[in-house]
């Protein structure tokens, strides 16, 4: 074979792989094409709606001292988003949680349509997490919160802080110079008063939103923040109410609550600082089956040190919660260490030191593992 | 009280009207600011000076590869209600991670 012809039998194999791997190219591209369009076609949306899931999930294991010891939570809180255009936004979280004794617990954690009015201002109506505070709001999810459980009186303990509210206002973020302001300001359903068993006392202030409103009432509340500094802000907030109490006879007369807060956030160089202080107040009335005063306080400080480069994040908080009954009260001092498997996964543990009436689950110890999944 | 909540209710829905021209049209008005926006070459360094101090005031900030830009362009505004952000930081945001997904 001369080396002419050698050539040309590799230029026509060569001009013929060429040809082929054209003709597989263009079949993927149609095939590609035509999977896109299948997709395209199976979606519920069309181009101006966008849907998204997000939340997260975690277990959990505690070992109460002289107590159980338990893989004590395995909750999943998926976060629905939907989204019209560039200006409707439905936001809502969906809790569910295994219970102690077995079974699911299912609780719309809330559940709010938005408008975006301008670049200022939100108007938003629905179930939505209170603004009154801001662990609440934007710190309880377990892969955000530094702890492996919410400081005394946040959680869902119902006795510290309000958690939720049904309602609607007005939410947004603005300039004031150089400074950052957000602000929300809502008109609600407010709180219930619950009774203790003898019925003479008012054993807590329910402040989970509800779509009754039995005493007609509405609560005014609403939080205003700005960043001091770009990594400090420091917030204020308030509500303000009537509150009647459900007696057998029937409903009382309306009676005063107010709620106030003040919470500050810090974080520097791998620091993460932060305190809240939330009051609730419900006042005095005369003829009511329950006739004094009640005041509820919850405040806790933490601090976080993430070591640069690495996973590891030390943290400390005390908290407290005060009330007009001793076996609702609590002070904690918490020590934990968290590893971060990623920005949105985290393994913690946590000793809580807890003290409280004696013989109650507010005076043990307990040491906390939790794992948590942010997506 | 009920007059408190009859003005904020008024001041709300005077927001609403107030705003509303814009609010009804802001789908076509949103187009030439976002457009304007994403031709704008300092609306992504915005972006990530507004992202790094906003989001890592509650949680770590997420890296940008981990969501689409359809999953972005959603997720920032739940943080534009959560974190009281304004319309032009999460737009700037928003810029600042579909360019660096």
């Amino acid at each position: 074979m001369t080396q002419h012809t050698r050539a040309m039998e590799i230029a026509v194999a060569g001009a013929f792989a060429l040809t082929a791997a054209s003709i597989q190219s263009a079949s993927a591209d149609t095939a590609t094409d035509q999977l896109r369009a299948e997709i395209a076609g199976a979606s519920i949306f069309g181009r101006n709606t966008v849907a998204h899931l997000a939340g997260y999930g975690d277990v959990g294991f505690a070992s109460v001292k002289d107590g159980t010891r338990s893989f004590n939570s395995a909750n999943f809180n998926p976060i629905f988003h939907f989204q019209y255009k560039d200006f409707l936004f439905f936001e809502t979280e969906i809790e569910t949680m295994t219970l102690a004794e077995g079974g699911t617990k299912v609780e719309v954690e809330y559940a709010n349509l938005n408008y975006f009015v301008n670049d200022y201002v939100t108007v938003f109506a629905g179930k939505f997490l209170s603004p009154i505070g801001f662990f609440k709001q934007n710190l309880h999810p377990s892969w955000i919160n530094k702890f492996a459980s919410a400081p005394p009186g946040f959680g869902h303990d119902a006795v510290g802080a309000p958690t939720s509210d049904i309602g609607a206002g007005v939410r947004g973020g603005f300039f004031m110079g150089s400074l950052k302001a957000n602000y929300a300001l809502y008109v609600g359903n407010g709180p219930r008063l619950e009774l203790n068993g003898a019925g003479d006392e008012i054993e807590m202030v329910e402040a989970e939103g509800a779509t009754g409103n039995a005493d007609n009432t509405m609560l005014v509340g609403g939080r205003f923040g700005v960043n001091v500094l770009p990594n400090l802000q420091l917030g204020v907030s308030a509500g303000s109410s009537k509150v009647a109490v459900e007696a057998p006879g029937g409903l009382e007369p309306t009676r005063s609550y107010e709620a106030s807060g003040f919470d500050a956030a810090f974080q520097y160089r791998g620091f993460d600082i932060r305190a809240e202080y939330i009051g609730q107040k419900v006042g005095a009335l005369a003829s009511s089956v329950a006739p004094e005063e009640g005041k509820w306080t919850a405040r806790y400080a933490q601090a976080a040190y993430r070591f640069p480069g690495t996973g590891w994040e030390p943290v400390v908080r005390w908290g407290k919660v005060e009330s007009p009954h001793a076996d609702q009260e609590i002070k904690q001092t918490a020590f934990g260490i968290n590893y971060w498997l990623a920005a949105n996964s985290v393994v913690k543990l946590g000793l809580e030191r807890n003290q409280g009436l004696v013989g109650t689950p507010n005076d043990a110890d307990r040491v906390l593992l939790q794992f948590a999944y942010g997506f | 009280m009920k007059t408190i909540s009859m003005m904020v209710a008024a001041a709300a829905t005077a927001a609403v009207l107030l705003a509303g021209p814009a609010g009804a049209q802001q789908s076509a008005a949103n187009a030439p600011a976002l457009q304007s926006q994403n031709a704008d070459p300092m609306a992504a360094v915005r972006g990530a000076k507004s992202w790094g101090q906003n989001c890592a005031q509650c949680h770590n900030p997420r890296d940008p590869k981990d969501l689409s830009d359809e999953q972005w362009r959603v997720v920032v505004n739940h943080m534009r209600i959560r974190a009281g952000l304004t319309g032009e930081e999460t737009r700037d945001i928003i810029r600042f991670l579909q360019s660096s997904n």
